[in-house]
């Protein structure tokens, strides 16, 4: 039966990783923390079935992006309708530690959805298949979009270790 | 530039990633123990624990289902079974009990009891409404906003969505107000509720 020590476990192991991953698919800091919190708030909520999930850390990781996503559309409309906060904004985009806009910036090329296969993969360690339940996709999908990833990131890699080495 | 480029595998360029990926959660993670200071750093009583909070959530949903549930079991003309069966044909119709809640003057009550109504209907609340959204939703006098609205198998997940619904002498659902495009649209024309919630769907 499920415990709340193994919420605990659960939480303190994965809320890192699940803050990182989203901020790494482009969400603010502060937002991304935000949006882990509510999906492990979620999590409690019906730990019952979370607990016994295959994917949970898939789940996890979707709901919180969902409520990132939610909160920047919620953020643009409340900018749309408030003229004044373009200029003098009280909502602060705090950026990600350095390491996270490192990882973001190498990612830059790829559309979002390569990036998520690219996150999840990395990021959490799942398979293809892992990744295709946790996206809701098919798994040549996922196999597809991080072979088409990693053929752009190589190409970049390799741009770049070409303009390293031509500046020596 | 061949030469290169074939110094690079696909294990290769993962093993880089996946190096870069540990590289970040290791500094988010000193950045959230920075953002939420161990006991002793700060005085206890502006402590605020993230993992507290996440319990506290889960605590208030409990509470909000039994102060909901005891606000269902007052006296009221809507009929019970209507309100406590997602599939009842007139689940749609049936107020949420705001009236109870607003009677008691607090706004837990109230989100406790709209929680109950949401979950009646198979749905869950995703955002508090204390939120600063629903300020941009343009409700007339006498209605409410029920909040963020979640299909509890997360099949119609979405954020931008608002239920809004009449106030305290409410009798029905009155339609969604789609906080991302700006638009209302009348409950029975919306093609994503099914027909069980008053809408068009299948």
């Amino acid at each position: 039966m499920a415990t709340f020590g193994d919420f605990d476990e659960w939480y303190t192991r994965t809320r890192p990783v699940v803050v990182s991953a989203v901020s790494a698919m482009g969400a603010p800091h502060d937002l991304a923390v935000d949006a882990a919190d509510e999906a492990f708030t979620r999590a409690a909520e019906r730990w019952e079935s979370v607990s016994v999930m295959t994917n949970r850390d898939g789940w996890a990781y979707v709901v919180a992006r969902r409520v990132a996503v939610g909160q920047l559309r919620r953020r643009q409309v409340a900018r749309r309708k408030f003229h004044v906060l373009k200029d003098s904004s009280p909502i602060e985009h705090h950026d990600p530690p350095p390491e996270t806009h490192e990882l973001r910036k190498l990612l830059e090329p790829l559309t979002e959805a390569q990036r998520e296969a690219v996150v999840l993969r990395n990021y959490f360690g799942m398979t293809e298949p892992e990744i295709a339940e946790a996206i809701g996709a098919s798994r040549g999908t996922v196999s597809s979009r991080l072979r088409s990833a990693y053929k752009v990131l190589r190409d970049a890699t390799v741009m770049m270790m070409l303009l390293a080495m031509g500046e020596r | 530039m061949s030469d290169a480029t074939h110094d690079v595998t696909d294990d290769e360029l993962e093993a880089m990633i996946q190096g870069m990926a540990r590289r970040s959660v290791e500094a988010t993670e000193r950045r959230l123990a920075e953002e939420s200071p161990p006991p002793g750093l700060v005085p206890a009583s502006r402590r605020v624990p993230r993992r507290a909070y996440v319990y506290a959530a889960a605590a208030a949903a409990a509470v909000a289902l039994i102060v909901g549930f005891a606000a269902l079991a007052q006296p009221d003309d809507a009929p019970l079974d209507a309100v406590a069966s997602p599939s009842a044909e007139s689940a749609p119709t049936t107020a949420p009990p705001s009236s109870v809640a607003s009677a008691a003057g607090s706004v837990e009550a109230q989100v406790a009891a709209d929680s109950v109504f949401a979950t009646s209907l198979g749905l869950t609340i995703g955002t508090p409404l204390d939120d600063p959204a629903p300020d941009l939703i343009p409700v007339t006098e006498g209605e409410n906003v029920l909040g963020y609205l979640f299909f509890a198998d997360q099949s119609a997940f979405s954020d931008s969505r608002a239920f809004v619904t009449y106030g305290p002498d409410a009798t029905t659902i009155r339609g969604v107000w789609d906080v991302f495009d700006a638009r209302f649209t009348p409950i029975e024309d919306d093609p994503e509720l099914p027909p069980t919630l008053g809408g068009g769907g299948s």
